[in-house]
């Protein structure tokens, strides 16, 4: 029995299709986003290197652990710069359609994560009022668990984002209208350093990310600027203690 | 060559009974439908598709090249919820199957500007629902399950055959997501030299873990998370070999042990229940929001029309119930 024969409309399609597929194959590569010295400045980027390094002069590979982080730093940046030649042209496209290929999904697990805290003050002391996977501090709890608002927080792991300061300031304009007399809010993330059971425990955490919001006249939430804040100071107590704090 | 490029062509021309397809567009749908239904009940949609001058997290209006929706549009709070509520509109002309193609191909492009306005927001799984949902939007998808088959059934057309590229395409980006994902996996954690622990260290980060997994550090705990954590890499990485079984499966009637291995274990079935166990654990242990539904509903591309057309005679209870299909 012989196929039918195909149309030139099947072709075409099929080209077309096979187009689509190199396009996706292309842009999923894993070519490696660039890297600098910045980079190198997080405290999991810079545990990832001593690690690897680590682990290559064990097997005799010769470069200094500088040596080693200039040459990925250079290896890194020549593929992107060859990738970013044919990527270019189709980020309009990816744009307009929202649709990538980028598909990391925990390549390097979150060893320095944050915790979001919300504060308020009454009577002169500082309250928590949502704590993530505290059960007795659930205020807005459901709002900084949806996957959005986290993104939004996460987004700021680095530095703090406009978007983040904004955020904090929705949640302080809530707790204004929850506690009446609550004077100010502090919004901010406990960073804590997660350890494997083979590696020592370290059980320091510290605030950061830390912004006030105080009651304005009109009784919305306006954000003290950063110079007028007393310094966080660094904490040493397990993190399930964590209610009072700096004032 | 043009006998590999004539086999080549015949593949993607292959057609089908659009059940499979329907039940991913049904599925993803309702799944969508419950992310941005939530969005309201938690009140945060203002937040998410406002620009900060309108109440929002977005500082779209102040970039030099924004979107055309906020080009056209005025920065209002009651522009931020038509963008949602027309958004929420697309997700029912999906899920119910009226203009299908149209309302994927809308969606994608309304959705999309959300996304550039606010992309912090925007996380891996709704590029990945936007993929699938620019698939549908070139599919027969609704053709089945639907308003528009509903009222071809009513006008006297029966259910025709579609095109089964558009669910290979599926299974092949889900095939490239697994496995992109599994090369890319270059922490040290997730390694040997780094004891496998990166399950362990992701279920301590407190932003996203459902409970807290602080137990996990004891025996025998720990070395599940080991097993887990070098089971995933694994899986992911060898997840193109799905292909083979499926291939397999396609030819029985070819020689080779491997063959008639995989055929007799029903490997492909495997590979998809390993996926299904995995992403229902992550459902249990971590707060990820539709991921592991979303992945899931896509996972109905896996399931061949025949197999979907058994399973849904079964649940209606009714041997005779299947649809003709045109030649």
């Amino acid at each position: 029995m012989t196929s039918p024969a195909l149309t030139p409309w099947q072709h075409i399609r099929t080209a077309l299709v096979t187009v689509v597929l190199a396009t996706a194959l292309f842009v999923a590569a894993p070519v490696p986003q660039r890297v600098t010295e910045k980079t190198y400045r997080s405290p999991v980027a810079k545990a990832e290197l001593a690690r690897w390094h680590g682990f290559l002069s064990s097997v005799g590979w010769p470069d200094t652990q500088d040596e080693f982080k200039l040459r990925i730093i250079r290896t890194t940046n020549a593929i992107r710069d060859v990738y970013d030649v044919f990527d270019t042209p189709m980020r309009p496209l990816r744009r307009w359609t929202g649709t990538n290929q980028a598909w990391a999904l925990f390549a390097v697990p979150d060893s320095t994560p944050d915790r979001p805290e919300l504060q308020i003050k009454q009577h002169g002391e500082w309250v928590t009022v949502m704590r993530r996977l505290d059960p007795d501090a659930r205020f807005l709890h459901e709002q900084f668990t949806y996957r959005r608002i986290r993104g939004v927080v996460g987004g700021s792991s680095k530095r703090i984002l406009p978007s983040y300061t904004a955020l904090g300031q929705w949640a302080a304009d809530k707790a204004f209208l929850q506690w009446p007399d609550a004077t100010a809010v502090r919004f901010r993330q406990e960073r804590s350093h997660t350890t494997a059971p083979h590696e020592k425990p370290d059980p320091k955490t510290f605030y950061r990310a830390v912004k006030i919001y105080e009651r304005s006249p009109e009784g919305h939430a306006a954000p003290v600027p950063a110079k007028q804040q007393r310094p966080e100071q660094a904490r040493t107590e397990p993190a399930d203690d964590a209610d009072g704090g700096a004032p | 060559m043009m006998q590999r490029w004539n086999q080549w062509v015949r593949f993607w021309s292959h057609t089908e009974h659009p059940i499979s397809l329907a039940v991913v567009r049904i599925s993803l749908g309702l799944v969508l439908l419950s992310d941005f239904l939530q969005m309201a009940w938690l009140d945060v949609v203002t937040l998410l598709f406002a620009p900060a001058e309108a109440g929002g997290l977005s500082n779209v209006l102040s970039r030099e090249s924004m979107g055309w929706w906020y080009q056209v549009m005025p920065a209002t709070e009651a522009t931020a919820h038509l963008h949602w509520a027309l958004l929420v509109g697309l997700i029912l002309m999906i899920t119910f199957g009226a203009f299908t193609r149209t309302a994927a191909l809308a969606m994608v492009l309304l959705w999309a500007q959300q996304a550039d306005a606010l992309n912090l927001s925007d996380r891996g799984i709704d590029t990945l629902c936007r993929n699938v949902l620019l698939i549908l939007a070139f599919s027969g998808a609704g053709r089945w399950g639907s308003i528009e088959a509903w009222w071809r059934k009513r006008k006297g057309t029966t259910i025709s055959k579609v095109s089964a590229w558009p669910r290979y395409l599926i299974i092949g980006q889900l095939v490239l997501m697994y496995f992109t994902a599994g090369i890319q996996k270059i922490g040290f954690h997730w390694t040997p030299m780094g004891h496998f622990s990166a399950l362990y260290i992701a279920l301590q980060d407190a932003a996203i873990a459902r409970f807290d997994w602080s137990h996990l550090r004891n025996q025998p705990w720990y070395f599940l998370t080991q097993v887990g954590t070098s089971t995933t890499v694994v899986w992911q990485i060898a997840y193109p070999l799905v292909f083979l079984w499926y291939w397999y499966k396609r030819t029985p009637d070819r020689p080779g042990r491997l063959r008639a291995f995989s055929n007799r274990m029903h490997l492909h079935l495997w590979w998809i229940a390993i996926g299904a166990i995995f992403h229902l654990l992550l459902a249990i242990t971590l707060e990820l929001g539709i991921f592991p539904w979303a992945m899931l509903a896509m996972y109905a591309a896996f399931i061949e029309p025949k197999e979907a057309m058994w399973a849904w005679r079964r649940v209606r209870g009714d041997e005779s119930s299947e649809q003709p299909l045109a030649a």
